[in-house]
Protein backbone atom coordinates (compact mmCIF):
# COMPACT_ATOMS: atom_id res chain seq x y z
CA UNK A 1 0.00 0.00 0.00
CA UNK A 2 2.55 2.48 1.08
CA UNK A 3 4.66 1.84 -2.10
CA UNK A 4 1.42 2.69 -3.92
CA UNK A 5 1.05 5.99 -2.22
CA UNK A 6 5.06 6.52 -3.33
CA UNK A 7 4.35 5.61 -6.59
CA UNK A 8 1.47 7.81 -6.95
CA UNK A 9 3.37 10.83 -5.35
CA UNK A 10 6.31 10.82 -7.23
CA UNK A 11 4.06 10.84 -10.47
CA UNK A 12 2.78 13.49 -9.51
CA UNK A 13 5.73 15.47 -7.98
CA UNK A 14 6.88 14.90 -11.60
CA UNK A 15 3.86 16.12 -13.31
CA UNK A 16 4.49 19.69 -11.51
CA UNK A 17 8.07 19.70 -12.95
CA UNK A 18 6.43 19.35 -16.38
CA UNK A 19 6.10 23.14 -18.20
CA UNK A 20 5.68 24.08 -21.66
CA UNK A 21 2.85 25.88 -23.20
CA UNK A 22 -0.27 24.19 -23.96
CA UNK A 23 -4.12 25.86 -24.06
CA UNK A 24 -6.48 26.22 -21.03
CA UNK A 25 -4.64 27.92 -19.09
CA UNK A 26 -3.63 31.78 -17.01
CA UNK A 27 -1.64 34.69 -18.32
CA UNK A 28 1.19 33.52 -16.06
CA UNK A 29 2.85 31.52 -19.59
CA UNK A 30 3.19 35.41 -20.60
CA UNK A 31 5.38 38.17 -19.74
CA UNK A 32 2.33 40.94 -19.56
CA UNK A 33 4.68 43.81 -18.79
CA UNK A 34 4.77 44.74 -22.50
CA UNK A 35 3.25 44.17 -25.39
CA UNK A 36 5.15 43.06 -29.03
CA UNK A 37 4.11 44.15 -32.22
CA UNK A 38 4.82 42.46 -35.25
CA UNK A 39 3.98 41.71 -39.07
CA UNK A 40 3.39 39.09 -40.78
CA UNK A 41 1.13 36.26 -43.15
CA UNK A 42 -1.21 33.93 -41.78
CA UNK A 43 -0.37 30.29 -42.30
CA UNK A 44 -4.14 28.89 -40.18
CA UNK A 45 -6.81 29.93 -38.28
CA UNK A 46 -8.39 27.45 -36.21
CA UNK A 47 -12.07 28.06 -34.38
CA UNK A 48 -11.57 25.56 -31.54
CA UNK A 49 -12.52 25.20 -28.01
CA UNK A 50 -11.04 25.91 -25.38
CA UNK A 51 -9.35 28.86 -27.47
CA UNK A 52 -9.11 29.70 -31.00
CA UNK A 53 -5.54 30.20 -32.37
CA UNK A 54 -3.79 31.29 -35.35
CA UNK A 55 -0.77 30.50 -36.46
CA UNK A 56 1.33 33.12 -38.48
CA UNK A 57 5.15 33.70 -39.79
CA UNK A 58 6.06 36.91 -38.20
CA UNK A 59 9.18 39.07 -38.50
CA UNK A 60 10.86 39.69 -35.41
CA UNK A 61 12.92 42.64 -34.12
CA UNK A 62 15.92 40.74 -34.88
CA UNK A 63 14.45 40.43 -39.31
CA UNK A 64 14.15 36.95 -39.07
CA UNK A 65 10.63 35.02 -39.64
CA UNK A 66 9.65 32.61 -37.65
CA UNK A 67 6.09 30.91 -37.30
CA UNK A 68 4.08 32.16 -34.53
CA UNK A 69 1.44 30.81 -32.40
CA UNK A 70 -1.48 33.07 -31.51
CA UNK A 71 -3.31 32.47 -28.59
CA UNK A 72 -6.67 34.00 -28.88
CA UNK A 73 -10.09 34.06 -26.32
CA UNK A 74 -12.67 31.29 -25.76
CA UNK A 75 -15.26 31.14 -28.80
CA UNK A 76 -18.04 32.93 -26.64
CA UNK A 77 -15.63 36.44 -25.96
CA UNK A 78 -14.53 36.44 -29.64
CA UNK A 79 -17.78 36.24 -31.42
CA UNK A 80 -18.72 39.27 -28.54
CA UNK A 81 -16.12 41.00 -30.21
CA UNK A 82 -17.26 40.51 -33.60
CA UNK A 83 -15.58 37.34 -34.57
CA UNK A 84 -16.08 34.80 -37.00
CA UNK A 85 -14.50 31.30 -38.02
CA UNK A 86 -13.82 33.80 -41.39
CA UNK A 87 -12.74 36.39 -39.89
CA UNK A 88 -9.11 35.59 -40.61
CA UNK A 89 -7.71 33.45 -43.51
CA UNK A 90 -4.68 31.53 -44.65
CA UNK A 91 -2.57 34.15 -46.75
CA UNK A 92 -4.27 37.58 -44.65
CA UNK A 93 -1.05 39.58 -44.26
CA UNK A 94 -1.61 41.10 -40.51
CA UNK A 95 -0.15 43.21 -37.90
CA UNK A 96 -0.37 41.27 -34.58
CA UNK A 97 -0.14 42.98 -31.19
CA UNK A 98 0.05 40.86 -27.98
CA UNK A 99 1.79 39.01 -24.64
CA UNK A 100 4.74 36.98 -25.45
CA UNK A 101 5.86 33.66 -23.72
CA UNK A 102 8.18 34.37 -21.33
CA UNK A 103 10.29 31.01 -22.01
CA UNK A 104 11.27 32.90 -25.44
CA UNK A 105 9.08 30.14 -27.75
CA UNK A 106 7.26 32.35 -30.87
CA UNK A 107 3.81 31.98 -28.67
CA UNK A 108 2.30 34.82 -27.76
CA UNK A 109 -1.47 35.91 -26.38
CA UNK A 110 -2.96 37.93 -28.88
CA UNK A 111 -4.38 41.54 -27.39
CA UNK A 112 -5.24 43.26 -31.44
CA UNK A 113 -5.05 42.23 -35.33
CA UNK A 114 -5.00 44.56 -37.91
CA UNK A 115 -7.02 42.61 -40.63
CA UNK A 116 -6.18 43.53 -44.34
CA UNK A 117 -9.39 45.10 -44.64
CA UNK A 118 -8.01 47.90 -42.05
CA UNK A 119 -10.10 47.00 -39.31
CA UNK A 120 -8.63 45.73 -35.84
CA UNK A 121 -9.64 42.95 -33.87
CA UNK A 122 -9.24 42.50 -30.18
CA UNK A 123 -8.26 38.85 -29.48
CA UNK A 124 -8.17 38.42 -26.08
CA UNK A 125 -9.91 39.48 -22.50
CA UNK B 1 -5.04 4.33 -30.70
CA UNK B 2 -3.50 7.47 -32.05
CA UNK B 3 -5.43 6.51 -35.42
CA UNK B 4 -8.64 6.14 -33.45
CA UNK B 5 -8.16 9.61 -32.11
CA UNK B 6 -7.71 10.94 -35.21
CA UNK B 7 -10.71 9.83 -36.47
CA UNK B 8 -12.71 10.46 -33.29
CA UNK B 9 -11.43 14.18 -33.68
CA UNK B 10 -13.31 14.31 -37.07
CA UNK B 11 -16.07 13.07 -36.13
CA UNK B 12 -19.49 15.56 -36.33
CA UNK B 13 -19.32 14.99 -32.24
CA UNK B 14 -15.92 15.58 -32.32
CA UNK B 15 -16.04 18.69 -34.36
CA UNK B 16 -19.69 20.35 -32.65
CA UNK B 17 -17.61 20.53 -29.12
CA UNK B 18 -15.05 21.81 -30.35
CA UNK B 19 -15.93 24.74 -32.80
CA UNK B 20 -19.28 25.21 -30.55
CA UNK B 21 -19.66 28.62 -29.03
CA UNK B 22 -21.80 27.18 -25.51
CA UNK B 23 -21.96 23.76 -25.44
CA UNK B 24 -18.24 23.28 -24.52
CA UNK B 25 -18.59 25.56 -21.21
CA UNK B 26 -21.58 23.81 -20.92
CA UNK B 27 -19.74 20.30 -20.67
CA UNK B 28 -17.20 21.64 -18.65
CA UNK B 29 -20.29 22.74 -15.79
CA UNK B 30 -21.70 19.05 -16.24
CA UNK B 31 -18.16 17.98 -15.47
CA UNK B 32 -17.63 19.94 -12.41
CA UNK B 33 -20.88 18.88 -11.08
CA UNK B 34 -20.21 15.67 -11.63
CA UNK B 35 -17.05 15.86 -9.95
CA UNK B 36 -18.65 16.99 -7.26
CA UNK B 37 -21.05 14.44 -6.85
CA UNK B 38 -18.25 11.56 -7.41
CA UNK B 39 -15.27 13.20 -5.27
CA UNK B 40 -17.37 14.50 -2.23
CA UNK B 41 -19.11 11.46 -1.62
CA UNK B 42 -16.35 9.66 -1.97
CA UNK B 43 -14.05 11.98 0.61
CA UNK B 44 -17.46 11.91 2.80
CA UNK B 45 -16.96 7.85 2.58
CA UNK B 46 -13.27 8.27 3.20
CA UNK B 47 -13.82 10.40 6.10
CA UNK B 48 -15.62 8.16 7.80
CA UNK B 49 -13.12 5.21 7.44
CA UNK B 50 -10.08 7.56 8.90
CA UNK B 51 -12.76 8.35 11.63
CA UNK B 52 -12.65 11.88 10.60
CA UNK B 53 -16.43 12.68 10.02
CA UNK B 54 -19.79 10.54 10.47
CA UNK B 55 -18.57 8.33 13.84
CA UNK B 56 -21.81 7.86 14.68
CA UNK B 57 -22.95 6.58 11.49
CA UNK B 58 -23.41 2.88 10.70
CA UNK B 59 -20.34 2.49 7.82
CA UNK B 60 -22.64 0.01 5.55
CA UNK B 61 -25.28 2.13 5.75
CA UNK B 62 -23.03 5.40 5.10
CA UNK B 63 -21.86 3.22 2.13
CA UNK B 64 -25.40 2.08 1.26
CA UNK B 65 -26.75 5.89 1.34
CA UNK B 66 -23.92 7.36 -0.65
CA UNK B 67 -22.48 4.78 -3.38
CA UNK B 68 -25.69 5.87 -5.70
CA UNK B 69 -24.48 9.01 -5.90
CA UNK B 70 -20.95 7.98 -6.09
CA UNK B 71 -22.25 5.80 -9.34
CA UNK B 72 -24.02 8.65 -10.73
CA UNK B 73 -21.52 11.32 -10.72
CA UNK B 74 -19.38 8.73 -12.19
CA UNK B 75 -21.57 8.49 -15.06
CA UNK B 76 -21.99 12.33 -15.47
CA UNK B 77 -17.93 12.36 -15.46
CA UNK B 78 -17.54 9.18 -18.24
CA UNK B 79 -20.12 10.47 -20.96
CA UNK B 80 -19.14 14.33 -20.37
CA UNK B 81 -15.04 13.57 -20.27
CA UNK B 82 -15.73 11.15 -23.29
CA UNK B 83 -17.54 14.78 -24.76
CA UNK B 84 -14.59 16.62 -23.77
CA UNK B 85 -11.86 14.33 -25.12
CA UNK B 86 -13.47 13.67 -28.59
CA UNK B 87 -12.62 17.32 -28.97
CA UNK B 88 -9.18 17.24 -28.64
CA UNK B 89 -8.50 13.64 -28.85
CA UNK B 90 -4.85 13.42 -30.18
CA UNK B 91 -3.86 16.40 -28.00
CA UNK B 92 -5.26 14.92 -24.73
CA UNK B 93 -4.05 11.66 -25.56
CA UNK B 94 -0.50 12.76 -26.03
CA UNK B 95 -0.63 14.98 -22.93
CA UNK B 96 1.28 13.72 -19.97
CA UNK B 97 -1.47 15.36 -17.06
CA UNK B 98 -3.96 13.19 -19.42
CA UNK B 99 -2.25 10.10 -18.99
CA UNK B 100 -1.67 10.87 -14.78
CA UNK B 101 -5.29 11.60 -14.60
CA UNK B 102 -6.61 8.04 -16.78
CA UNK B 103 -4.16 5.90 -14.94
CA UNK B 104 -5.33 7.53 -11.49
CA UNK B 105 -8.53 6.78 -12.67
CA UNK B 106 -7.41 3.13 -12.99
CA UNK B 107 -5.95 2.29 -9.77
CA UNK B 108 -8.71 4.12 -7.42
CA UNK B 109 -10.94 1.57 -9.25
CA UNK B 110 -8.95 -1.48 -8.14
CA UNK B 111 -8.29 0.31 -4.80
CA UNK B 112 -11.76 0.82 -4.77
CA UNK B 113 -12.35 -3.23 -5.53
CA UNK B 114 -9.50 -4.57 -3.36
CA UNK B 115 -10.84 -2.99 -0.30
CA UNK B 116 -14.12 -4.55 -1.07
CA UNK B 117 -12.80 -7.84 -1.57
CA UNK B 118 -10.62 -7.47 1.63
CA UNK B 119 -10.88 -4.87 4.44
CA UNK B 120 -14.95 -4.57 3.63
CA UNK B 121 -15.68 -7.94 3.78
CA UNK B 122 -15.45 -8.25 7.31
CA UNK B 123 -17.42 -5.11 8.02
CA UNK B 124 -19.74 -6.65 10.41
CA UNK B 125 -17.53 -6.58 13.40
CA UNK B 126 -16.21 -2.86 12.77
CA UNK B 127 -19.55 -1.32 11.62
CA UNK B 128 -20.26 0.47 14.41
CA UNK B 129 -16.77 1.64 15.93
CA UNK B 130 -15.63 5.47 15.57
CA UNK B 131 -12.32 4.18 14.79
CA UNK B 132 -11.99 1.94 12.62
CA UNK B 133 -9.08 -1.21 12.39
CA UNK B 134 -5.62 -0.25 10.22
CA UNK B 135 -6.50 -1.16 6.90
CA UNK B 136 -9.74 0.65 6.65
CA UNK B 137 -7.87 3.70 7.39
CA UNK B 138 -5.14 2.91 5.50
CA UNK B 139 -7.75 2.56 2.05
CA UNK B 140 -9.63 5.68 3.36
CA UNK B 141 -6.29 7.59 2.97
CA UNK B 142 -5.22 6.24 -0.05
CA UNK B 143 -8.80 6.85 -1.74
CA UNK B 144 -8.00 10.41 -0.50
CA UNK B 145 -4.85 10.41 -2.19
CA UNK B 146 -5.58 8.88 -5.83
CA UNK B 147 -8.73 11.34 -5.78
CA UNK B 148 -6.91 14.65 -4.97
CA UNK B 149 -4.28 13.38 -7.79
CA UNK B 150 -7.04 12.64 -10.39
CA UNK B 151 -8.40 16.01 -9.80
CA UNK B 152 -5.16 17.56 -9.99
CA UNK B 153 -4.02 15.60 -12.95
CA UNK B 154 -7.41 16.62 -14.32
CA UNK B 155 -6.72 20.80 -13.92
CA UNK B 156 -2.84 20.35 -15.11
CA UNK B 157 -4.01 19.33 -18.70
CA UNK B 158 -4.54 22.32 -20.16
CA UNK B 159 -1.13 23.95 -18.33
CA UNK B 160 1.49 20.82 -19.11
Amino acid sequence: MSRKVGAVLVVVGLLLRVSSLWAHHGNAPFDMTHTVRMQGTVTDFQWINPHALIHADLKGENGKVANWALELGSLGMLSRFGWSRNTVKRGDRVTAEGFRAKDGSPYMCLVSIDLPNGQSMRGSP
Amino acid sequence: MLTFCRWLEQTSVGAGVRESLWLFPTIETMHLLGMAALVGTTAVFDFRLLGWAMRRERVSELAGRLLPWSWAGFAVQAVTGALLFTSEAVKAYTNPAFRVKMLLIFLAGVHALIFHWTVYRDVATWDDSGVLPTGAKVAGFVSILLWVGIVAAGRFIGFV
